[in-house]
């Protein structure tokens, strides 16, 4: 590794249908790091709910008219983005912590929080624009997506990228992953202006994306990120 | 929560937050370590077995008996020919589904009354002693016609499945049968009576990417079929492969389907389809398109365009040796023809024109768009058209997809590569052996939905009423009801019946009713807590067995060895060892089991399926043994189908199926049954329920609960539309925390409706109707048309204390079934589960 290696994620959203596979299968490794589940045949295992890693956010809007004849008329569009955590080059989640717990690897430059450090304040919450930190309330602690380090380390794709049944994310050093697809196609609705934080995140727009920033659309599912 | 709202409030606001350009890389702040791997990971293989039509693999990893997590298929790199099958999110909740707390854990006997979920644990000899001793007795008494295993499509397994419950009945002369699913009853009698087919040979997915228009009516692969090498992820390729196709959905929702892939969404009213047929119908006939473009292929390999087509189809028969076609002959009628219908002229000159000015006002599609329909598909040189299954459980869906299905025949585009019929697309999978369940003496069959009322009405039911197959005649009863109930892996028990509240009725006849119900399942579902007698499962990540790739997995084939990752937990039992154990106090144990143990009979079944000329070419190559194959875990290959609707008879001249061997626009068979079977509206019952009808041609019919019924409209002013939720499959998976965070169970309003009921995103409405109550969350959202409300179907029955505004106990699980109605359809008997009026309530 060198100094300037950084990690980052792809997300075609031309692709993605919305289908949980990644959050739901972040969950299955999340839990594991965050909750003792060596006996789940008598404990069951944690829900975790509200204690999301990645997450899916559907983007949608459009108006509807009904005619004369009670027939419609619409604009309707949607779209998914899943978004764990950017890993960004400068993260704002960093900067609020008041402890030195957000921390950015030099080596990887993942975003990881050391959780014997962490007092639970939830300043990185609140500063981050995509939710990236999520508190994990029975234990007051925050946590987060740690880009599947370990997996990296043997070779493998973090367990989002891998579950992806329609190949839509991907997950590299930004040089390989900019070899692969370019730039993208520049950030869109629901994500926020890049120049705030400078994510590690590619993006290939769906037909449907509004810019970064629109008003023209609200997320639709909020009960699920 | 104030964090939640910070990415969609970013957004809105144009990113407030700001930072300066700091570097902001803690270097000095403590890393923390991997977390050292502890012990050693074993891994298996096993497989999601639901019913979404595909059996993804998953790759379970397991340390000193306790699952650790689960991952998929990443045995390959991703290729055109074979590539990896990647479970959806159902998949990689297995391991709490595995763990639920409901799981069942030891055999249980009722001790309340039923339905009130009281148990009490039993061994499993005592439990097996009470069921064979009750099927025993019941058999002497009433027949072997008053058993009856329901329905069943919760675990596809090749070995321990529900079907070892028929090998035990057969093994005891038999059970009753039944005929038809919940999936697609009503499309397989509409496909049969107009293609000879089973309502899944439309051309395969993969050449829609050579067609220059696709027409998907109710059509979402991208939620139906979630598999990572299932139909949605052919659908995408195939779509991104024909760049540039002109896709137009039909639904009432905006689904994952589109998201950008279509070039438009035409939202309709649920079960309205037909009148837009019939206006794309009008528009191809009466432009005198179809006579300069198409008539030469109608007249040649179709009957029932025109009156000279009938009369000529109805004097072959009269001609024929055989008894059935010269009935045929008697009941058809040429004046009762597609073109003078759909022109309104002829026997039905003073009808409404079936312009798109008249379905506009049904449809709720704008008679602009269905005239642009109309032309896309005469423009069309390969019109790929799909109805999704949703058409077919409406009341009379039968007629709707018929309907559906005339606009491939006007194209007269039939046979080429990229058309196709309106049926689902062709798939076909690979070979895997199952147990044998042996043969059954029983011969007669109920349609699949009458089971409930066969409980109490068997006796009398027959093939005039209802449709019994395998009686003498018409007139012959069935005559036996139905005694003992077995439920394994099983939720038409309750939960994906229509009606909860009737069937809960029927069930909790313990006189006149049933007399054993048994549940044989992993978790205490809704349809469980009716049972006499509960059989704890062993769930698939505890199993050994042998797996393909299911019904309607896409292009790639594929075999699952399944080993078990942890024994089996608690006092759970296969349902092999299970129909063994009851088998033994049938005394008939030996037979059963023919003295092999489950891993002589795995290998038995591999040897058969290694030897299959279907699976030749799977990779890798099938190891000697089946405990060698359980060690690879996993094989597949492509199927390579390249099937073009109908291509076999338009191309090389191979008859269809149907009684005149073309297409028939008239079914000789549906005319027969007009004249001869019971319908609840008719000539001399017009009042009668509206839909029950049968008619030779497809005909747009005002249905009870329909958007025309008029006697609904004011109580129930609500369309309510189900649909298959992407958080579970049917009912299965339901009891899975991660799942129920992940996929919101809230019904969908169109903000136009939101501001018509005073209703936000999290309120909590009742929905209700004449047969039910439910309490759901609401979700608003401009993905719904207006006067639709869309609501996953799948949540389990849950009743409450309240009581609801129709006098039901209202159902604070929301389970869709609460509300739908148990109303066989005329012709395949089937389920018109997604006909559904409401009104709502918030609370």
């Amino acid at each position: 590794m060198t100094e300037s290696t950084q990690y980052g994620f792809y997300v075609d959203s031309t692709k993605c249908t919305g289908c949980k596979a990644c959050h739901v299968s972040c969950k299955d490794r999340q839990s594991n790091n965050i909750r003792n589940n060596s006996n789940p045949q008598d404990n069951s295992l944690p829900a975790l709910n509200g204690v999301t890693w990645r997450r899916v956010y559907e983007y949608g809007g459009g108006d509807w008219t009904v005619g004369n004849n009670g027939c419609f008329e619409q604009n309707v569009f949607a779209y998914y983005m899943s978004i764990g955590c950017n890993h960004c080059s400068e993260p704002v989640c960093v900067k609020a912590c008041p402890t030195g717990a957000m921390h950015k690897r030099r080596e990887d430059g993942l975003v990881h929080v050391a959780q014997d450090i962490c007092i639970g304040c939830e300043s990185c919450a609140r500063a981050c624009p995509y939710d990236a930190p999520q508190i994990d309330r029975e234990r007051k602690v925050m946590t987060k997506c740690d880009g599947c380090f370990e997996r990296i380390a043997e070779g493998r794709k973090p367990v989002c990228v891998e579950s992806c049944p329609l190949r839509a994310l991907d997950f590299d050093t930004m040089e390989n992953l900019r070899a692969k697809y370019g730039e993208g196609d520049g950030h869109i609705a629901p994500l926020p202006s890049p120049s705030i934080t400078s994510p590690n995140l590619i993006i290939k727009a769906n037909v449907n994306g509004r810019p970064a920033g629109s008003g023209e659309g609200s997320i639709l599912n909020p009960s699920e990120v | 929560m104030e964090r939640r709202s910070f990415l969609k409030m970013s957004a809105a606001l144009g990113c407030a937050a700001t930072v300066t350009g700091c570097n902001s890389s803690s270097d000095d702040a403590n890393v923390v370590p991997p977390t050292p791997p502890v012990g050693d990971e074993q891994i298996t293989w096993s497989s999601c077995l639901v019913n979404c039509g595909s059996n993804c693999p998953v790759k379970v990893f397991s340390r000193d008996g306790v699952i650790t997590r689960v991952e998929t298929d990443h045995d390959i790199t991703d290729g055109d020919d074979i590539y990896q099958v990647r479970a959806c999110a159902r998949g990689r909740s297995l391991r709490q589904r595995t763990y639920a707390v409901d799981r069942l854990k030891t055999p249980m006997k009722r001790v309340g009354k039923r339905g009130e979920g009281k148990f009490v644990p039993i061994t499993w000899d005592e439990a097996a002693k009470t069921i064979g001793t009750k099927l025993t007795s019941v058999i002497a008494e009433h027949g072997n016609k008053a058993i009856f295993r329901s329905y069943g499509s919760g675990a596809y397994y090749g070995f321990a499945s529900n079907a070892c419950f028929n090998r035990l009945f057969n093994l005891n002369g038999g059970c009753l049968n039944a005929y038809g699913n919940y999936s697609w009853a009503q499309q397989m009698e509409a496909a049969k009576h107009t293609f000879g087919t089973g309502s899944t040979s439309g051309s395969s997915t993969v050449t829609l990417s050579n067609s220059d228009f696709l027409l998907g009516i109710a059509y979402n692969p991208s939620e139906i079929r979630q598999s990572g090498s299932g139909e949605g992820y052919d659908y995408l390729k195939a779509l991104q492969k024909s760049n540039g196709l002109k896709v137009v959905m039909i639904d009432p929702r905006y689904t994952d389907s589109m998201l950008g892939k279509e070039s438009k969404w035409l939202p309709i009213r649920p079960g309205t389809d037909a009148a837009l047929a019939e206006a794309i119908a009008y528009q191809m006939i009466s432009t005198g398109w179809v006579d300069a473009n198409s008539l030469d292929f109608i007249n040649q390999f179709t009957v029932g365009y025109d009156a000279a087509s009938i009369a000529a189809q109805q004097a072959i028969f009269a001609a024929s040796s055989d008894k059935k076609e010269q009935e045929y002959a008697q009941v058809m009628n040429p004046d009762d023809n597609y073109r003078d219908y759909i022109l309104s002229a002829g026997i039905y000159a003073g009808e409404p024109l079936k312009t798109p000015e008249w379905a506009e006002k049904i449809t709720g599609i704008p008679e602009a768009q269905i005239k642009q329909i109309a032309d896309d598909l005469m423009a069309s040189q390969r019109p790929y058209i799909v109805v999704g299954a949703g058409v077919n459980r409406q009341a009379n869906g039968e007629q709707s997809m018929r309907a559906l299905y005339m606009l491939s025949v006007l194209t007269g585009k039939l046979g080429n590569l990229g058309a196709s019929n309106g049926e689902l697309p062709y798939m076909s999978g690979m070979y895997r052996a199952g147990i044998p369940a042996g043969s059954n003496p029983v011969k007669e069959s109920i349609s699949f939905f009458t089971w409930s009322e066969a409980i109490h009405n068997g006796k009398t039911m027959t093939a005039r009423t209802h449709g019994i197959r395998g009686t003498d005649d018409l007139d012959t009863p069935l005559g036996t009801n139905i005694k003992v109930i077995i439920s394994a892996s099983d939720s038409s028990l309750l939960n994906q019946h229509a009606e909860i509240n009737n069937t809960a009725d029927i069930l909790r006849d313990e006189e006149n009713g049933v007399e054993l119900i048994v549940s044989c399942d992993c978790w205490m579902t809704p349809g469980a807590k009716f049972a006499d007698i509960i059989l704890p499962d062993t769930s698939w990540l505890e199993s050994n067995d042998l797996v393909n790739d299911s019904y309607a997995s896409g292009a790639l084939g594929y075999i699952t060895a399944m080993k078990s990752a942890i024994d089996p937990m608690w006092d759970c039992k296969s349902m092999y060892e299970a129909a063994a154990l009851i088998a033994k106090y049938m005394g008939c144990e030996a037979e059963f089991t023919e003295g092999k143990t489950e891993a002589q009979w795995l290998e038995e079944l591999y040897q058969k399926t290694k030897d299959s000329s279907r699976n030749l070419g799977v990779v890798p190559a099938f190891p000697a043994t089946y405990k060698e194959a359980q060690a690879i875990g996993f094989f597949r290959k492509n199927m390579n189908d390249n099937h073009v609707a109908m291509q076999s008879y338009i191309k090389d001249g191979q008859a269809l199926t149907t009684p005149s061997g073309k297409i028939e626009i008239y079914s000789a068979e549906l005319a027969w049954r007009a004249a001869n079977w019971t319908q609840e509206n008719s000539a001399q019952n017009p009042s009668g329920i509206k839909g029950d009808t049968i008619t030779p041609i497809p005909q747009y019919t005002v249905t009870w609960d329909g958007y025309e019924d008029e006697d609904t409209k004011v109580d129930y002013p609500i369309q309510l539309a189900g649909y298959h939720t992407k958080g579970r499959t049917h009912s299965s998976y339901h009891n899975v925390p991660w799942l129920r965070e992940a996929v919101e169970d809230a019904v969908w309003v169109n903000p136009m409706d939101a501001a018509l009921h005073g209703l936000s995103s999290g309120d909590k409405i009742e929905m209700y109707n004449q047969r039910g109550s439910i309490a759901v969350k609401v979700r608003v959202t401009p993905r719904v048309a207006p006067g639709v409300f869309a609501l996953g179907q799948g949540a389990w029955y849950s009743p409450g204390n309240t009581v609801g505004s129709t006098g039901h106990t209202l159902d604070e699980g929301g389970a869709i079934n609460s509300l739908t109605r148990y109303q066989p359809s005329p012709v395949a008997k089937g389920n018109p589960q997604h006909t559904i009026r409401v009104a709502i309530k918030k609370i």
